[in-house]
């Protein structure tokens, strides 16, 4: 059941209705459960085996970590007397290995379903064309499979839950249906955002009251994220998918001006689905996280990370990077630089410091390039963005001192602007990745952009664009649009610590209303929705 | 705190009620299926309440055939034809009943064409379905025929606005949509009463005479047709409805379409069944003076010349035969009839001057507010 659809949108007011009508006010969450269930068989009966068991592995092995941990404390309590400094760190350490053995059963069994069903073709693909490559015959099958409806955002929320379960940050949920729940709320499941236990599941557990405010700003967000989603992403997709169809026939000022689009496209599109999540929950009562504070106005890519998909960068930095960068290997490696004579001077100092931080990033990076596909050219997406922030990490004296010499001031508005521009372009360039047909289409749209875009190619881009089955006006909409957008990023952005929607509250009345008609009329006549139109999938939707 | 919610539920019903006028107004002028068809249908719901002695149900050929305004001027009754291109059979039971719920007329005519449609693939074509769905205003009746009919995209059938939400792609056909319906509705009353033809004589070739030709095809069950105008049978029927008759309007036979002629025949036989009468004008092309190399505009349909023959032939028989004549009308009915009947005159003048000038014009010519303009400046 698509956001875009009518019968989603039919579906979720029969859910608030249920909601809050269901009399028995602590048992609310059972009217969610039942939602989010029957939104997920709406998709399909064959992808309710991975979430149940997903639900229930998780679920078992963290009540036995959780009741080990209990036991183990009350044994420690115990023997707390008896046992010498020595044995009870023996003991700890003995806990402590079984907890993560039984920790890292789940992360294997419930990552490795995600790794076979999204990477096993990728794999045999690749073996294939390597050993034939050099001439040893393989043959390794490509198998039929499909990817679950949502199952890399179930995968990480679900482990991020048992990795806080191991470290004690969390007990183990005792009802299975209320885990269950936390697994599957419906509008997260299809693209995030990516839920953190202890921040969501009190919120889905406990009852909730009608709040008419928390209907009129979660109705005017989910307005705000089909005005994304209809009126610019699903317009401006058209572009993109023509001129990507064979980039070949284009001019690098085209190919230039479809990623510049794709770039548009995908910030409405991805942040549409996440508003109308956000919304539909904040009717219900949930604050779920944000996912999105304004990426492109960042000044670095290490800052756009921290802008752009929130929720799995945090994700990231809980489970993988502090893991890494705090880990045994990285520390003593970092130590053993500093004292060689390398680490010695002041550069060899500087990098043996951010080692640990460089290389987990790296690393990190490269895991978000390949969570984004089965594709090589999304392992260099990864790659490029973790390269730049390595070497942005590892150059920072560099850059400093260049400032420095130049009389920059790294402050003033000017240098503020050439650090976004800059910051936009290298995000650019890893889309590029994202919309090319494979990694060497990618070099090669990247190559011509670099020498096929002229001025003068300007008129032909307009030609082309004009060609993809846009009419003139489409494109006068989608610059409006976009305009609009731009506009309310800035109001946004120099009021962080205020939603928009709480500065439009101070509007007087016929104003407020007048906003709201306006942007129900501009999905209405200017939305790309209907019949004649293939209704876009949001671009996350099968992650 | 009583005073915060009625303001409350104020706000929100302004807000709906104003939605509900922007998606009503924008369907109602701009964002339809626009065309001939829509002005047709749309003009059918302007007519008075219970105006109409006679209306018209049936396909193309009963808005291309037969002119009401012209009976009009010729008989003195009122008519009006619920048509439209490739009108499907499967429909004509709800047409019926928005007939019936408009008018209380002296008599229905049936055009049975496509009621013998012997391709089933057509009943579920989106584009034939949408020429009539569309444009029902929103009932009850058009919601019944919508979910039994449509497979899919049910609501855009209801609110044909999230069909053609986008027709400003075009500004130019736009603007003209938007001053045809103006045009129409502030008037108040169509014209040319849905007429609609081509300025065109074609060449005909390889006909087949079949007035004397009582040949029955044998309608199949396995025709999706045979199954709903048996239906729609059923329907009058149930209904009680005594004053329709059922009509085979000519057609310039050949060797494609003379199966289908066959089939009118037992169609014809299937209406008697019924008790219901059925008239076969395929046999009085002859009688009607209709001549194959003038009045026809293609082999199903009559042009202005076959369209003044033919409506002064069956209005004479709807007249005379069935008895149908005009018991009355408000000064304010009469001056609209008779206005309409000043400009069909004005339009077969036109049209006729457009033929000799443009031979090979293949133009389909509808009431619009241009055309209504040059008729009354210029003829």
């Amino acid at each position: 059941m698509s956001y875009t659809t009518f019968g989603f949108i039919l579906f979720v007011c029969i859910t608030i209705l249920a909601y809050f009508l269901f009399p028995v006010k602590k048992h609310r969450w059972i009217i969610l459960l039942i939602a989010s269930y029957a939104f997920y068989l709406f998709a399909g009966y064959k992808y309710a085996f991975f979430i149940l068991f997903t639900t229930v592995s998780t679920y078992l092995l963290a009540r036995i970590i959780d009741s080990f941990a209990n036991k183990s404390d009350k044994l420690l309590k115990e023997h707390k007397k008896e046992w010498s400094r020595e044995q009870k760190k023996k003991f700890k350490d003995k806990v402590k290995i079984k907890k993560r053995l039984i920790m890292a059963s789940g992360l294997v069994a419930n990552f490795g379903i995600l790794a076979f069903l999204k990477y096993y073709n990728f794999f045999a693909e690749s073996f294939n064309s390597l050993f034939n490559g050099i001439g040893l015959s393989s043959h390794i099958p490509i198998l039929d499979l499909f990817l679950p409806l949502g199952i890399s955002f179930y995968t990480f929320q679900s482990m991020g839950y048992i990795v806080d379960v191991y470290r004690g940050k969390v007990e183990a949920e005792k009802n299975i249906a209320k885990f269950a729940l936390f697994v599957s709320f419906f509008p997260q499941i299809i693209q995030g955002p990516i839920g953190i236990y202890d921040e969501l599941a009190f919120q889905l557990y406990e009852p909730h009251n009608f709040d008419f405010n928390r209907l009129k700003h979660g109705a005017e967000l989910i307005l705000w994220g089909y005005f994304k989603k209809l009126v610019i992403a699903d317009r401006a997709v058209v572009i993109i998918n023509t001129v990507c169809a064979d980039y070949t026939q284009y001019n690098g000022t085209t190919i230039f001006a479809a990623v510049l689009v794709y770039s548009l496209q995908l910030y409405a599109d991805f942040s549409a689905g996440i508003d109308i999540s956000r919304g539909i929950a904040q009717i219900i009562g949930i604050n779920m996280a944000e996912n999105f504070r304004r990426p492109y106005f960042s000044k670095s890519i290490n800052e756009y990370w921290r802008r752009w998909h929130i929720t799995l960068g945090g994700w990231m930095k809980n489970y993988v990077f502090y893991p890494l960068a705090m880990s045994e290997l990285f520390i003593n490696t970092s130590k053993k630089m500093k004292n060689s004579r390398f680490g010695k001077t002041t550069a060899g100092a500087y990098i043996a410091k951010v080692f640990p931080t460089s290389v987990a990033s790296l690393i990190v990076f490269f895991l978000v390039g390949v969570w984004h596909g089965a594709n090589w050219k999304y392992v260099a997406f990864g790659l490029w963005n973790g390269l730049i922030i390595m070497i942005s990490i590892l150059l920072k004296p560099v850059f400093d001192y260049i400032n420095k010499k130049l009389h920059i001031n790294p402050k003033s508005f000017g240098f503020g602007v050439f650090q976004m521009l800059r910051t936009f372009i290298i995000v650019l360039v890893g889309y590029v990745f994202d919309i090319a047909p494979n990694f060497t289409g990618g070099m090669d749209m990247i190559f011509r952009v670099i020498t096929d875009s002229t001025l003068g190619g300007i008129r032909t881009t307009w030609r082309d664009i004009l060609a993809c089955g846009i009419e003139p006006i489409e494109v006068v909409i989608l610059v409006a649009s976009t305009v609009l957008l731009f506009v309310v990023s800035i109001i946004q952005e120099k009021n962080s610590s205020r939603h928009m929607r709480d500065l439009i509250d101070e509007w007087h009345p016929i104003f407020r209303i007048a906003l709201i008609y306006l942007c129900l009329a501009a999905i209405l006549f200017f939305g790309a929705y209907g019949p004649g139109y293939n209704a876009g999938e949001f671009v996350y939707m099968q992650f | 705190m009583k005073k915060v919610y009625i303001l409350r539920a104020v706000k929100i019903i302004a807000l709906v009620l104003l939605f509900a006028f922007t998606v009503h107004i924008s369907q109602l002028y701009a964002f339809q299926h626009n065309g001939y068809n829509k002005n047709r249908i749309a003009g059918f719901y302007l007519e008075d309440k219970n105006s109409l002695d006679v209306a018209f149900l049936g396909a193309s050929e009963v808005f291309a055939d037969f002119s009401s305004a012209y009976a009009y001027e010729k008989f003195g009754f009122t008519s009006y034809p619920y048509s439209t291109d490739y009108n499907l059979v499967s429909l004509y039971k709800y047409q019926l009943e928005e007939i019936l719920k408009h008018q209380n007329p002296k008599l229905i005519v049936v055009e049975l064409t496509m009621t013998v449609n012997e391709n089933n693939d057509d009943f579920s074509d989106e584009s034939n379905i949408r020429n009539i769905e569309a444009l029902m205003p929103l009932s009850v009746n058009k919601a019944e025929s919508v979910f039994k009919n449509v497979d899919n995209d049910y609501l855009s059938y209801l609110f044909p606005i999230i069909k053609y939400h986008d027709t400003w792609k075009d500004l130019g056909t736009l603007k003209q949509y938007i001053k045809d319906s103006y045009a129409m509705r502030s008037r108040g009353y169509t014209l040319l009463k849905g007429a609609t033809t081509k300025p065109h004589i074609a060449k005909l070739e390889n006909l087949i005479d079949v007035t004397n030709d009582n040949t029955v095809a044998k309608l199949d069950d396995t025709m999706l047709c045979k199954r709903y105008l048996t239906e729609f049978l059923d329907y009058c029927k149930e209904k009680e409805l005594d004053n329709v008759l059922f009509v085979m309007y000519p057609h310039a036979v050949i060797d494609s379409t003379y199966n289908r002629f066959c089939r009118a025949n037992a169609a014809g036989k299937l209406v008697e069944s019924y008790g219901y009468e059925f008239l076969n004008l395929e046999h009085k092309a002859n009688e009607i003076g209709l001549d194959y190399q003038k009045d026809f505009y293609n082999y199903d349909h009559l042009n202005v010349y076959g369209q003044q023959k033919f409506t002064e032939y069956f209005g004479n028989m709807l007249k005379n035969k069935y008895g149908i004549n005009n018991e009355g009308m408000s000064e304010k009915l009469k001056n609209e009839w008779d206005n309409s009947a000043e400009y069909i005159n004005k339009f077969y003048n036109y049209v006729d001057n457009y033929i000799e000038n443009n031979p090979d014009s293949d133009a389909l010519f509808y009431e619009t507010s241009d055309l209504i303009e040059k008729l009354r400046n210029d003829y």
